[in-house]
């Protein structure tokens, strides 16, 4: 760019992505960075926290009583989306191996698993707070999802896989009801331990996109087990 | 008389604090509370960044639906309750700016909005030490800096917008925010 002889350092491109100032290609790409570089995402939490003060002064307002009435009909179907996962998460997966442990380690069997291998992954967002379970049958080569609660306003949940290149592939959209997702043939091979699985809310229509458009909502690695 | 104030404010976190336990506990009553306690202050922000009633609107729906879906990650240690809050209002708005593409002129409700950013003076009574430092810390800085950082985060400005809004190339208000933040950062003790 002719106004710009100097492209922003790694700390610069932080602070612009929190500070909301990148769009198009080069927001695109900070939030790819995001996805692959958790240094860099830390970095940029940092600056929400610093300046989160000034949101103090803007001048408060009374919605109009709409807005609770969508917000009460958009969440009661999401009651009990942590009762399902935990009932999920014991059933499904091979017993005790993920535990509760939001860590993501890498699990290596002691002795050679009776059964196929399966990935397991489990997503949380920047907080840590696990919201959805994925198992991965290579197999079939479908994923399966626990209900994930997220969507609405034409938004839907997209599912990335990020390999070792950094580089998100899309693995489709996901209902907010969770339940099976064949994976791509093409894709499949990207499915290997130590992978990180990431979800974004992207516009329904024009899915499956070439790059996210939005910061993660949940991300995590996958372990074979 | 501080000392009432400063124990209102407390008052007013630990509320709010124990409303968001709760609500990570799936009572829906409680997100009627935590709604109660903050949606004005939540719709005032998405409203200064979107520019517009409706979006605004949707835009806080989603925000609620979020505090519903993460209150459990929620962490006191972090953040207060209501910064915490009030930066999932702010990241939703931008997205929906961001997402919206086209370069608008400031309409009514966002002018109406920007009308009073100063802070009133109450509210600089009640500042804990966190905003107190901040705000020193962006007085520090070269006006020109510190207007470039002040407009951006409080107004979802994108680089080609700022400059509109400051009448300044672009390359000169990159560098005013580059220097800014570097500044802002060193002054805040953690660059």
């Amino acid at each position: 760019m002719v106004d710009d002889p100097t492209p922003p350092d790694r700390q610069e491109l932080a602070a612009e992505l929190a500070l909301g100032l990148l769009e198009g290609a080069d927001r695109a790409e900070a939030l790819r960075r995001c996805l692959s570089d958790p240094a860099f995402a830390a970095e940029v939490e940092a600056w929400g926290h610093r300046l989160s003060p000034l949101l103090d002064m803007t001048r408060a307002k009374a919605p109009s009583e709409r807005v609770w009435s969508a917000i009460e009909a958009r969440t009661a179907d999401m009651g009990s989306l942590r009762r399902e996962l935990r009932l999920w998460r014991g059933g499904a997966i091979v017993a005790g191996a993920i535990a509760a442990s939001l860590a993501l380690v890498m699990i290596l069997p002691v002795t050679r698993p009776v059964v196929d291998p399966v990935g397991v992954s489990q997503l949380a967002d920047a907080q840590r707070a696990t919201l959805m379970a994925v198992s991965y049958d290579p197999r079939t080569g479908s994923l399966r999802l626990s209900a994930s609660g997220l969507g609405g306003e034409g938004k839907s949940p997209e599912l990335w896989v990020i390999p070792e290149d950094g580089v998100p592939r899309s693995l489709g959209l996901i209902g907010a009801q969770g339940g099976s997702l064949p994976v791509d043939p093409g894709l499949r091979a990207f499915l290997r331990d130590g992978v990180t699985l990431a979800i974004t809310m992207e516009d329904s229509a024009t899915a499956p996109h070439r790059a996210p458009s939005a910061a993660p909502v949940l991300t995590g690695k996958i372990s074979i087990i | 008389m501080a000392r009432t104030e400063d124990g209102e404010a407390r008052l007013a976190r630990e509320r709010l604090s124990a409303a968001l336990r709760l609500t990570a506990s799936g009572d829906p009553k409680a997100l009627r509370r935590v709604y109660d306690l903050t949606s004005m202050k939540l719709f005032g922000i998405c409203l200064r960044i979107s520019g517009d009633r409706e979006a605004a609107e949707d835009i806080l729906q989603d925000v609620y639906v979020k505090v519903w879906r993460r209150a459990s990650a929620f962490d006191e240690r972090c953040a207060s309750p209501i910064s915490w809050l009030a930066m999932i209002a702010r990241n939703a708005a931008i997205d929906w700016r961001r997402a919206e593409k086209r370069y608008f002129a400031d309409g009514d409700d966002r002018l109406e909005a920007m009308a009073d950013d100063a802070p009133l003076a109450d509210y600089v009574m009640q500042q804990d030490e966190a905003r107190r430092r901040l705000l020193a810390c962006l007085d520090g800085l070269d006006e020109k800096q510190s207007d470039a950082i002040r407009r951006t985060f409080l107004g979802g400005l994108s680089y080609p917008e700022l400059a509109a809004q400051l009448g300044a190339p672009l390359g000169t208000v990159k560098s005013w925010i580059r220097r800014g933040m570097q500044g802002l950062k060193e002054c805040l003790g953690d660059g």
